[in-house]
């Protein structure tokens, strides 16, 4: 049995060809389909950054639902569907803030303004790293499974006041930018392309944390 | 009403070791002490105005000196099995989490109580006019703290980092209550006085969020004790 989880872990599976095929034909969405905007430049950086930061959001939206659901049901499956949302969601968030960073370098020449959707995404981003330490340092599976799910879930509550606490402090908004019926078409595939990607990245690292739960030296 | 009184038994229970032992009381208070020290040559010897960077640093001794006491919540009770005691309690475990989270706020309170008459005075603070209301706020603030802090408090007790992980664990959550509150606090004593209005709006978020971590608390307490 453990033989298998194992193997199991090592093949990919189709959801990993789809998402590598959908990814290939997102940049090509992004760099030669969709059309050239001179301002703000670099403004291409925007497909693949608005699509980060809707898979970490998706991710961590899922992260919640499975910590509901180990809370309710008390079951570690739901626990590793829980921990593989909560590593891809922080994997996207960074590269959210990353792309989000470069390009408001190239538009408005600073790396950063504290502008409420960055902050939240920072503040986001660092819920889930506390997520991450917590699971480390709780030694037994069962009871990292409790601590993460109560931390998720409380973690996600407050995410909207989050929004709202740093809305009072600065009112100034980045305008959103109009969108051409390409670039929105463009826009879209990538978004799609990457919740694919999120979905099979989320299978492997679920088989992953479920073959380590079934191997005899797991703590 | 039972588990009412029993939640307040509990209270009591701690503030009264507190009193006798008053270890958290002590540190709480020399930590706000050390850090008066340090926001003044942070921010004030700097040239800065007091009522610019006061509503802030407050914020921030509130935040950090709470987690002291917070660290100490539920390390006192491991001491001879005290907690396994606390678990036999016959109403559930939502009334430890009550007892607790009411013992933190009356204990943090009181040290942030002082905390708050020496900024005004080390800082010369035009706010003796305004310090009811400064008090209210802190109060409302320092029971959101509380709130979110004894659920962690119970939580590290069960990790490998033990009480150093309750910072990383807290901080990130109370962040928005934090910003409600230096907002409604620069708005009462800054140089940009608010409009009730104003006020108002960062007094509700605060109000919802102590709404919310106190109802997350009762709800999800059970899934954090260690037996």
């Amino acid at each position: 049995m453990d033989d298998r989880a194992v193997k199991q872990t090592r093949c990919f599976g189709p959801e990993i060809w789809a998402a590598a095929i959908a990814m290939a034909a997102a940049m090509y969405a992004a760099f030669v389909y969709a059309p050239y905007v001179e301002d703000p430049p670099g403004q291409r950086i925007f497909y693949f950054h608005v699509s980060s930061a809707w898979v970490s959001f998706l991710a961590f939206f899922v992260t919640f639902l499975a910590g509901v659901m180990v809370l309710l049901k008390r079951s570690l499956w739901w626990d590793s569907v829980a921990v593989a949302s909560a590593e891809i969601g922080t994997l996207f968030c960074t590269i959210a803030l990353i792309s989000g960073s470069i390009w408001a370098k190239a538009a408005w020449s600073v790396w950063w303004v504290w502008d409420p959707r960055l902050t939240t995404a920072f503040i986001l981003w660092l819920i889930y790293a506390a997520y991450i330490v917590l699971r480390m340092s709780t030694p037994s599976r069962e009871r990292a499974a409790r601590f993460g799910a109560v931390y998720a879930v409380i973690g996600f509550v407050t995410v909207p006041l989050v929004f709202m606490s740093i809305r009072i402090w600065r009112t100034q908004h980045p305008a959103p930018m109009y969108l051409e019926p390409e670039m929105l078409a463009a826009l879209l595939f990538c978004v799609a392309a990457f919740t694919l990607l999120y979905f099979a990245f989320l299978r492997s690292r679920f088989r992953i944390e479920q073959a380590r739960r079934a191997s005899p030296w797991s703590t | 009403m039972r588990w009412l009184k029993a939640a307040w038994c509990l209270a009591a229970k701690d503030v009264r070791n507190e009193l006798r032992r008053r270890e958290a009381l002590a540190s709480m208070f020399v930590f706000a002490l050390l850090v008066i020290v340090l926001f003044h040559f942070a921010f004030a010897d700097l040239g800065r105005e007091a009522v610019v960077f006061a509503p802030g640093a407050l914020w921030v001794t509130f935040a950090f000196s709470s987690m002291i006491g917070l660290s100490r919540s539920f390390a006192v009770e491991e001491l001879q099995g005290c907690l396994r005691g606390l678990l036999l309690c016959p109403h559930g475990r939502s009334v430890i989490f009550a007892g607790k989270m009411l013992a933190s706020t009356a204990c943090i309170s009181a040290v942030n109580t002082v905390t708050l008459l020496l900024f005004v005075i080390f800082f010369n603070l035009p706010a003796l006019a305004e310090l009811w209301r400064l008090w209210l706020v802190m109060v409302l603030g320092v029971a959101g703290i509380a709130a979110a802090g004894t659920v962690f408090s119970a939580m590290t007790l069960g990790t490998r980092l033990r009480q150093s992980l309750l910072p990383v664990l807290v901080l990130p959550i109370i962040l928005p209550l934090v910003l409600f509150a230096m907002h409604v606090t620069s708005k009462i004593i800054g140089n940009t006085p608010g409009t009730a209005g104003e006020i108002a709006r960062g007094v509700v978020g605060m109000l919802l969020f102590d709404v919310i971590l106190t109802t997350m608390g009762l709800l999800t307490f059970e899934h954090v004790v260690v037996e």
